[in-house]
């Protein structure tokens, strides 16, 4: 594309205030973090004059970071594998057959990403304390609720993911496979999942980092023994006196697993989550710098088998 | 033809469909039943046995005279301001970083990685960041503006009192913003390159190359975009809870956050239900006014 100089310069500005803007939290989290403690209670200093970095050992038994840390890894990892699974088979069906009440389901999966978390938190809270006292199982305050609760927003966005993905495979594969004597469920296990596998950990690992993440479900149904990070986190930085050196060292420890998966992540799920251009006004074909990364949509040659319909969105 | 009798796809289906029922389907219900309900403290320990008192949970969190004084809607259109202020920001920002991301430059690779960190950081760990920024006494935005600049003469407190919202948008632009960019951009690498060579062979310059090429071929993604966006920033919670102690001050009390505290601060949670429940038919009402609206404007432009 031609570039004047205008739009070099309007370049290099805007970004520029961009980066500093984005980097500005990120640095002051790394300079508290390795301030001693003492300093951190008097003024900001964009550069720690003592260097220690006892922040990072203290955080193991004063916040306590070890436990909090546990219970996000119980929960985050039960809930994204209870999610896939779940989701694996649902996503598949949807993507491969035309059955009655599809669009209901792939229409109401959708809805409930638009309804506020506040909606289903509140009755979830009630029903668990009922369920509780019917059962004699605990869910308030326990994994089993947090868990349970993290399919509340991992299962729709994976099925509504899978479905894409698997939509996007060819399906001569399968219909090989079937015309050789498998039966559906060896299909699905031994050959759609298999060639589906990065989207799938790719899913997997994006519904541990929103787990991972979440604030509104874990603060209401946790108790002190199953707190998960980001309720411990706040919890201490709301307590008396707490250390935020401690706590931005802390802070930090907890962001480096979900900002190595997204860096992971970004690679996989990109092609699968950004809404097709080629559906909306026509402007000509695709850059081949897009197609290469992604399967080919259409594969030339008749359906047999399943027929494929489109994704339902 | 698939056999529209066929169980197989069903049989796929069912986990998740169960599960959608248990979570999303069934708290849905039991919200707009407890509604209608007096459940509070009281009641709490048998919900099954909450009295039925009908309307009046709705008129006590809906009038100004009841026990939430009129809180709801001033939370709710402080929700929307909040919304639209956030969005409208980082669609600027993210639009035109994507934009002027399009070809080569130095340190283009190691910026794109820096955008996409606040989206990728857990929120709590941002925010707590932000707290760092924002703190009267230690915190680096009155350090600069107290003691390095010295405009100001006394410390401001930026997260009680009338300057909290303004904390609380800049904190959910940041976060929100990489979001904008990063779908952007990839719908961006989807625009054919060919597009703007014929274009600047017309003559056009940087800006009209994008009006005319850009605009619509991306148009409708960053429609979606920007409804998405608007869903998260309307239903966040986090951002706010985790950025005031889990306490937000009058001027920055958003929806989600005043029926977090009245429903487990309180347990008021007949009347939290009753709130929810007004706030998801307002929301299908404005929903549904949208649809009205574009489907007229798509039969009006047919003749």
């Amino acid at each position: 594309m031609m570039e004047t100089r205008t739009v070099r310069i309007v370049r290099w500005l805007v970004l520029t205030l961009l980066a500093a803007f984005t980097a500005l939290p990120m640095l002051v989290m790394a300079v508290t973090s390795v301030r001693p403690a003492t300093a951190v209670r008097g003024t900001f200093a964009w550069w720690p004059a003592d260097f220690t970095a006892s922040a990072y050992a203290e955080m193991w038994s004063t916040i306590p970071y070890a436990r909090y840390l546990t219970n996000s890894l119980i929960v985050a990892g039960c809930g994204a594998l209870l999610a896939l699974l779940v989701a694996v088979p649902a996503g598949y069906a949807l993507a491969r057959w035309r059955f009655r009440g599809r669009n209901a389901v792939a229409v109401g999966i959708l809805a409930t990403q638009i309804v506020p978390g506040m909606t289903f938190v509140v009755p979830l809270f009630l029903l668990f304390g009922w369920l509780q006292a019917q059962l004699g199982i605990r869910f308030v305050g326990s994994y089993l609720g947090l868990i349970l609760t993290d399919l509340c927003f991992a299962v729709p966005f994976a099925v509504w993911m899978l479905a894409r993905y698997f939509a996007l495979l060819p399906v001569e594969v399968e219909q090989a496979a079937q015309v050789d004597g498998a039966g559906r469920w060896t299909v699905l296990v031994r050959i759609a999942v298999p060639i589906a596998r990065p989207a799938i950990v790719a899913v997997g690992v994006l519904a541990f980092t929103i787990a991972w993440g979440e604030v509104l479900f874990a603060s209401v149904l946790s108790d002190v023994n199953t707190r998960t990070l980001a309720v411990g986190l706040a919890d201490y930085a709301a307590g008396s006196a707490p250390q935020w050196n401690t706590l931005m060292a802390a802070a930090i420890t907890a962001a480096v697993p979900a900002v190595l998966a997204f860096g992971y992540l970004q690679r996989v799920w990109l092609p699968v989550s950004v809404p097709d251009s080629s559906s909306g006004r026509d402007v000509g074909p695709r850059s081949t710098r897009r197609n290469a990364r992604r399967p080919d949509p259409r594969p030339p040659g008749p359906a047999r088998l399943p027929t494929r319909p489109t994704a339902p969105w | 033809m698939t056999d529209r009798r066929d169980w197989w796809p069903y049989l796929l289906v069912a986990p998740a469909v169960l599960v959608e029922l248990a979570v999303h389907l069934l708290p849905a219900a039991l919200g707009i039943w407890s509604a209608f309900r007096e459940l509070s403290f009281r009641t709490i320990a048998d919900p099954a046995a909450a009295p039925f008192v009908g309307w009046q949970n709705m008129a006590a969190v809906a009038s100004s005279e009841g026990s939430w004084g009129g809180q709801l809607w001033t939370s709710l259109g402080r929700s929307v301001v909040f919304t639209l202020l956030v969005v409208g920001i980082s669609a600027v920002l993210g639009i035109s970083a994507a934009l002027l991301f399009g070809p080569r430059f130095r340190g283009r690779g190691a910026l794109r990685v820096l955008f996409l960190v606040p989206f990728a950081l857990p929120v709590y760990a941002a925010v707590l960041g932000w707290r760092q920024i924002f703190a009267r006494d230690t915190g680096l935005l009155n350090h600069v503006l107290v003691d390095q600049i010295g405009v100001l003469e006394e410390r401001p407190f930026w997260l009680i009192g009338d300057n909290a919202m303004v904390s609380l948008v800049i904190v959910a632009v940041w976060r929100l913003w990489p979001f904008v960019f990063l779908m952007v951009s990839a719908a961006l690498h989807g625009v054919d390159d060919r597009m703007y060579e014929a274009a600047a062979l017309d003559g056009a310059g940087w800006w009209q190359q994008h009006w005319q090429v850009t605009r619509p071929a991306i148009g409708r993604i960053i429609g979606l975009v920007l409804a998405i966006a608007l869903v998260w920033t309307f239903n966040d919670f986090g951002t706010p809870h985790l950025l005031f102690d889990g306490n937000p001050p009058e001027s920055a009390l958003l929806y989600p956050n005043l029926v977090y505290r009245n429903a487990f601060g309180v347990f008021e949670l007949g009347l939290a239900g009753a709130a929810n429940t007004i706030v998801i038919v307002v929301l299908a009402g404005v929903a549904g006014l949208f649809r009205g609206i574009r489907v007229l404007g798509r039969r009006g432009g047919r003749p």
